[in-house]
C-alpha cells in the first residue's frame, strides 16, 4: 500500500475499502499534527484535534474531487478546522487561561526525534526556534510551518490557504524577517 | 556600490524557486562582492535549516494514534459508499443519466444505490416547486463523487434548523429525510461543524452545476450499516474513478 499514490489509496477507500484509509493517516499524521500543534500549542489537544480532522476527512472524502492534490485538500480542511476550533477555544478562554505546558512532549523533542539532525543544531537552539516561531502572529507562523517545516511549494500553499501567490510570498518573507530578528536577539544567528 | 540585496530577495533566493534567471544572476553578482549580504544569506539559511529540523516534532506514539483513529472511524457507523459495478450502472440508468467517464484500464464507479428511490411521499415545507420533484432534480445535476451514505438519526426539526443556520433552502421534509440546498461555502462550513453538532451527517450530497450542493439528511431510524467488503488488490494504473455524470 505504501507504494500507492494518494489518489490511488483514496480511490480504494471510496470503492469501499475503508481500511485503506489507514495508509492516509500514516502518511499525514505527523504533518497535520505539527500544523495543529503550532496552532494550539498543547500536545494532547493537538493530538485530539488531529484525530478529529482525520475522521472528518474520511467522512467528507467523497467531496474530494481530485481536481487538486489530495494533500492540499487535506490541509485546507485542517486549516479551516483549526480556525473554527480556535474561535471556539477563544470563547472558552476566560474559563481556562493558563494551560500547563506540555513538559512531557518538550522532553520528546528534547531527547529523541531531533537526533536525526544531530551535530548540526543543538537541542536548546531548536527549542528556542520553536518558542519564537510559536510567538509569531498567526498568519506568519502558519505559513512558515507550511513552507519551512513541511516544505510545501508556494503554489501548494496558495491553494491550501486560498490566498494568491503574491500574498504567499509576502507572508513568507515577512514571517522569516520577523523570526530572524527574534532569533538574532536570542543570539542564535550570530 | 549598488544597494544591498533586500531581505525579500535574499529570502526568495534561499528558496531557489520564485526568482527569474535575471534576478538570480544579479543577486549572485552582488553576493560575490558583498560580504555583508553573504552573511545575511548565511543567517537566513541557518534559520531555514533550524526550522526544517522542527520536523522532529511529531506524535509520540504514531502507531497508537493510527490504530485509535481507525477504530474511531469504524465505530462511527457510517459507510463510505461501496462499489459494485453492475449496481452503479443500474443506478445510473434508473436516473436516466449518462456517464462520461475517465478511463484508464478498469473503471470503478463510486456511486451509491440511492438512485433506486422511487418517488417519495413528500411533505412540502414551503412553496418551493422543487419540493415535489426531488428525485428528478438529480437528473439535471451534475452528480459528483460527493455522495456519501452516512448514518444519521437526528430529529427532523433539529436537522431543519441546522440547514437553516447554513442558509439552506429547504427542499423537502419527509418522514424519512430532510433535504436542502446550500452554497458550496456554507456546505464546507457545515462539514467543518457538523462533527461538533452531535455527529449529524448528510446521507447524500450532490453538486449542482452552479456551485450549490443538495444535501439530504436521514431522520428517524438510523440507516442500515452496509457491510464492508474488501476490494481486490489492483495495480495503481488500473485505478481511475468515475468522475462526471451528466445528462
Ligand atoms: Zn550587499
Amino acid at each position: 500500500m505504501s507504494d500507492y499514490s494518494d489518489d490511488a489509496v483514496i480511490a480504494r477507500v471510496l470503492a469501499g475499502d475503508a481500511d485503506a484509509f489507514e495508509e492516509i493517516i500514516k502518511r499525514y499524521n505527523d504533518k497535520l499534527f505539527r500544523y495543529v500543534y503550532s496552532k494550539v500549542n498543547n500536545y494532547d489537544e493537538a493530538a485530539d484535534v488531529t484525530q478529529d480532522i482525520f475522521v472528518m476527512a474520511y467522512e467528507s472524502l467523497a467531496s474530494f474531487r481530485g481536481e487538486s492534490k489530495f494533500y492540499t485538500w487535506l490541509f485546507s480542511i485542517t486549516i479551516n478546522y483549526c480556525k473554527n476550533h480556535q474561535k471556539k477555544s477563544r470563547r472558552q478562554a476566560s474559563v481556562s487561561i493558563n494551560r500547563p505546558d506540555d513538559t512531557e512532549f518538550e522532553m520528546q523533542i528534547h531527547d529523541e526525534r531531533v537526533d536525526i539532525e544531530a551535530g548540526v543544531i543543538d537541542r536548546d537552539s531548536l527549542r528556542i526556534v520553536k518558542e519564537e516561531l510559536f510567538k509569531l502572529p498567526d498568519d506568519y507562523r502558519e505559513i512558515l510551518v507550511l513552507r519551512d517545516i513541511e516544505g510545501y511549494s508556494y503554489n501548494d500553499i496558495s491553494s491550501m490557504l486560498s490566498i494568491n501567490l503574491a500574498n504567499v510570498k509576502v507572508r513568507i518573507h515577512r514571517g522569516r524577517e520577523m523570526l530572524k530578528k527574534r532569533l538574532s536577539e536570542r543570539g542564535l544567528l550570530s | 556600490m549598488m544597494d544591498h540585496v533586500s531581505f525579500d530577495r535574499l529570502s526568495a533566493y534561499a528558496d531557489n524557486t520564485p526568482l527569474s534567471v535575471a534576478d538570480k544572476t544579479s543577486i549572485e553578482r552582488h553576493l560575490a562582492g558583498c560580504a555583508s549580504c553573504r552573511d545575511e544569506l548565511a543567517r537566513i539559511r541557518k534559520m531555514l535549516q533550524m526550522l526544517s529540523s522542527l520536523k522532529g516534532l511529531g506524535l509520540v506514539d504514531s502507531d497508537r494514534f493510527v490504530r485509535n483513529t481507525m477504530r474511531r472511524i469504524s465505530d462511527g457507523g457510517h459507510v463510505v459508499h461501496r462499489v459494485s459495478k453492475s449496481r452503479a450502472v443500474r443506478s445510473a440508468a434508473t436516473a436516466a443519466v449518462a456517464a462520461s467517464v475517465v478511463i484508464a484500464g478498469t473503471i470503478f464507479a463510486t456511486m451509491g444505490g440511492f438512485f433506486n428511490t422511487t418517488g417519495p411521499t413528500t411533505v412540502a415545507r414551503n412553496e418551493d416547486p422543487r419540493a415535489v420533484t426531488v428525485p428528478v432534480s438529480y437528473a439535471h445535476n451534475r452528480i459528483s463523487r460527493a455522495m456519501n451514505v452516512f448514518r444519521s438519526d437526528v430529529e427532523k426539526d433539529a436537522t431543519v434548523s441546522l440547514l437553516e443556520r447554513h442558509r439552506a433552502k429547504i427542499i423537502a421534509v419527509t418522514d424519512s429525510y430532510v433535504e436542502g440546498r446550500v452554497s458550496a461555502s456554507e456546505f464546507n462550513r457545515m462539514l467543518n461543524t457538523f462533527y461538533h453538532l452531535g455527529g449529524r451527517r448528510p446521507y447524500m450530497v450532490s453538486s449542482d452545476m452552479d456551485g450549490f450542493k443538495t444535501v439530504r439528511f436521514l431522520v428517524g431510524e438510523p440507516a442500515q450499516r452496509e457491510p464492508q467488503t474488501s476490494v481486490p488488490a489492483m495495480p495503481e494504473s488500473d485505478i481511475h474513478v468515475l468522475v462526471n455524470f451528466h445528462r
